[in-house]
């Protein structure tokens, strides 16, 4: 059974079981590795995507509950020139992790609060709250959200 | 005539095209930022661009044997080993070549034997000519990351298949009755060590679980609580009749890595290639040569970046697991990674310790003597230290586990149990006491800075409750009893970019010089007690000798900060039923990002000093600062960590 939705803008058929978590047919059946696993309860975060506008835990939804939705994943930020996108440069410029496993999550939970016009410093850190970071990055990424902030 | 690997300019760096190098290094990527200090230091000697550098690391068949990745040794070893190489290889070119300036590698290799000793040509720059070393920005070590770049659970090989462990309950479980996989799914059993091999890796996760949920497994032999042991041990009296007495305590620590441990192997015509996030390749290749009877030469083992490492996690344990599954597969690579449960619950553990520091004070006010007592599990259970330590090896038919060393670690290499034991200040009289308590179901390992986290506690704590007794200031106290001078540095400066720690203030400070020969940490804490204690700021000054790449610096201070406030607040694992409970993050909750302190971090640069290992440096200062920072504001002293609400209200009454 072939299900269908668009992936970082782009239409796809995927072919596999359609009752398997949405994270494991989108690093595996569509190659977007960048969508990390980490716990498959839905408690770290680490394998946020957006689904339309929202930012949902692909190890929390199937594969066919992703059916005629948008999905955008971290590689669906960077533009076609290579430049990473604005949550993923003020990363970089903060150098906000040390492996970066975490931050797949945590730069499309921030992308899609900012895509909702969240511009409340402390409603940005308690959506923040679900994504785990383990290395200690915190103040770092704390400061990247303060640079998107200050950019109108 | 044969070297060993490491000795000669050509085993750690080539020029295989045009303006490009390969350098190649023991020491691997674990999150600490070694790639971007290695490849700064390889580019300064070289005069290049970062950008021109291929750095290859960890690798048996390719890099030079530089042992584990540990003990915040990645830049004060394998920094230094490659600033040597890097400079041997330039002198060479600059002897082939004419003229002045940086010598045209490219043109000269083809021409050049770089089969020559490092020792003899090795002429590192001078400090003063540095513009890469101890310069800011680390704007390169983020970029691919963000944009998903691969860690090993995304490597793709032709032929891949997917496994996921099934695992005993208890350390020891026997079999009753094996379950049911789901069809299609290749059981491969040995023992107690039972896996699960499917083409794809959905049907794995499936008939994974399945099979979990339908084995039957003995029961746990009801052999107590493994904290117990370290209650009823109880270390000989002080001699002196002591004023002062501190006890600092943790239960068991969980590396809990975001990412599940993941290693993929191949078993192919005699031959075993595995790839792994491990901190030892070498080591972990001789350890899987001996479990499975194979030649050492028939093993070769590569790392690839598993998500962040803080010691001695479940790498070494799926390197393992897949070997395993792999010599049933031949032909075929296969993928294991584990579940998040597994990764909480059988991955080795931080060890439970608890450390008692006595002090007597003289006439003028200052320590007389002190004394430390270490009661602990052990924190040295690697592959290849003391036995082969690989769970398969453990769990399949005839296994037995490793015997626990029980001889503390050379004092050489910081000492385990007691790592820090020593105080760091001037006192006239110290003893250490020491014993290694072990429990059959308590897997214990090397988690970041061992003995250090609970010892600077206990230390510090008795700093500040004899600086208590004598009335006199934390910090002013601490500095009579510092005459190192970059040691009172970390801590003047500290101070004064906290305004200082005073009784009452709700702050706390704790110092220690990592391992007593590695970095210098100060930190300064401010704390608010409301239903739980909360760490409002931080603030931290390290003297990492030449900080090589100082934002990599700070980012190692501030995650080994955040990283101590966690265990220190919150983290412990619990037992029943004879394992570590808990199947997932709501059984061992970590510090959220709404948890975050202001920090702020200060270097004190040396350039022309040796780089110290700075990864575990904030560790046991930070907790130290913590219960400190707790004293000041309540005038209760406990270290019975962690301290979460509960333990709190039991000690404040």
């Amino acid at each position: 059974m072939s299900i269908g939705l668009t992936v970082n803008g782009v239409a796809c058929l995927v072919d596999a079981d359609p009752g398997q978590p949405l994270v494991y047919a989108l690093r595996n059946e569509l190659d977007l590795k960048g969508v990390r696993f980490g716990c498959g309860d839905g408690d770290c975060g680490a394998c946020a995507v957006l689904i339309d506008a929202e930012d949902r835990q692909a190890c929390q939804m199937t594969l066919a509950e992703a059916e005629g939705k948008s999905v955008t994943t971290v590689e669906g930020l960077v533009g076609p020139d290579g430049a990473p996108g604005r949550v993923q440069q003020a990363l970089i410029e903060r150098r906000a992790g040390q492996c970066g496993y975490c931050l797949s999550g945590i730069v499309m939970r921030l992308e899609a609060m900012l895509r909702r016009g969240e511009r409340d410093r402390a409603k940005i850190i308690e959506g923040l709250a679900a994504n785990l970071c383990r290395c200690g990055a915190h103040a770092r990424i704390l400061r990247a959200v303060d640079d998107l902030l200050a950019t109108p | 005539m044969t070297h060993k690997l490491g000795e000669h300019i050509g085993d750690w760096i080539a020029f295989p095209t045009p303006g490009r190098v390969e350098v190649r290094t023991g020491k691997v990527e674990i999150g600490q930022g070694v790639r971007e200090a290695l490849t700064r230091i390889a580019a300064e000697e070289l005069d290049i661009d970062p950008a021109q550098i291929d750095l290859i690391s960890g690798d048996t068949a390719r890099t030079p044997d530089e042992g584990y990745t540990a003990g915040s040794m990645s830049i004060s070893g394998g920094g230094v080993a490659v600033r040597q190489a890097t400079s041997a290889a330039r002198a060479l070119f600059e002897a082939a070549g004419r003229g002045e300036g940086r010598p045209d590698y490219w043109a000269l290799s083809d021409s050049m034997d770089l089969d020559r000793p490092v020792a003899d040509f090795a002429r590192p720059k001078s400090p003063a000519a540095y513009v890469l070393t101890g310069t800011g920005g680390g704007g390169r070590a983020l970029n691919a990351q963000v944009k998903g770049a691969a860690f090993i659970h995304d490597l793709e090989m032709p032929g891949l298949l997917h496994a996921r462990m099934v695992r005993p309950p208890w350390l020891g479980a026997e079999v009753k009755r094996m379950g049911e996989a789901s069809a299609g799914a290749r059981v491969i059993r040995d023992g107690s060590f039972i896996g699960v091999v499917c083409e794809r890796e959905a049907d794995a996760v499936a008939a994974g679980e399945r099979l979990a949920l339908t084995t039957l497994w003995s029961k746990a032999p009801g052999a107590g609580d493994p904290l117990d042991i370290i209650d009823r041990s109880n270390e000989p009296a002080p001699l002196d009749d002591a004023p002062i007495s501190v006890t600092a305590s943790r239960g068991f620590i969980a590396h809990a890595s975001i990412a599940p441990s993941c290693a993929v192997a191949m078993w192919d015509q005699g031959r075993l290639t595995v790839w792994t996030h491990t901190q030892g390749v070498f080591p972990l290749a001789r350890s899987l040569a001996a479990m499975l009877s194979l030649d050492a030469d028939a093993v070769r083992v590569i790392h690839a970046p598993g998500a962040g490492c803080y010691g001695h996690n479940g790498a070494d344990d799926a390197a393992a697991d897949a070997a395993m599954l792999a010599m049933a597969t031949p032909g075929r690579p296969v993928r294991v990674q584990w579940t998040r449960a597994q990764e909480l619950t059988s991955s080795p553990m931080g060890a439970a310790m608890r450390t008692t520091v006595s002090a007597s004070l003289g006439a003028d006010g200052r320590i007389a003597t002190m004394h430390t007592g270490v009661v602990s599990f052990t924190h040295v259970r690697r592959p290849g230290v003391g036995g082969v330590n690989l769970l398969a090896g453990w769990l399949r038919a005839g296994g037995a586990v490793d015997p626990v060393i029980t001889g503390p670690m050379p004092a050489a290499s910081g000492g385990d149990a007691e790592r820090n034991a020593t105080p760091g200040y001037d006192i006239a009289e110290t003893s250490i006491w020491r014993t290694i308590v072990q429990h059959p179901l308590a897997r214990t390992s090397a988690l970041r800075s061992l003995g250090a986290h609970v010892n600077v506690t206990a230390l510090e704590g008795a700093m500040d409750a004899s600086a208590a007794l004598t009335g006199e200031d934390p910090v002013v106290y601490r500095l009579r009893h510092l005459s190192d001078p970059r040691a009172r540095a970390v801590i003047e400066r500290v101070a004064a970019m906290a305004g200082g720690c005073a009784p009452g203030s709700g702050r706390g400070i704790g110092y220690a010089r990592y391992k007593n020969v590695a970095a210098y940490c100060a930190v300064i804490v401010e704390t608010e007690l409301a239903e739980t204690l909360r760490v409002t700021r931080a603030w931290a000054v390290v003297d990492a000798g030449c900080a090589v790449d100082p934002d990599g610096v700070e980012n190692q201070i501030e995650g080994g900060i955040i990283q101590a406030l966690s265990w220190t607040l919150k983290e412990a694992v619990n037992f029943a039923d004879g394992a570590p409970s808990g199947a997932g993050w709501s059984d061992y909750p970590i510090l959220r990002l709404d948890e975050t302190p202001q920090i702020v971090v200060e270097i004190l640069q040396h350039l022309d000093q040796p780089p110290l290992g700075v990864g575990e440096a904030a560790c046991g200062p930070t907790a130290a600062a913590v219960c400190n920072a707790l004293a000041a504001l309540t005038g209760v002293r406990t270290a019975d960590l962690p301290l979460t609400r509960e333990r709190l209200a039991r000690a404040l009454g």
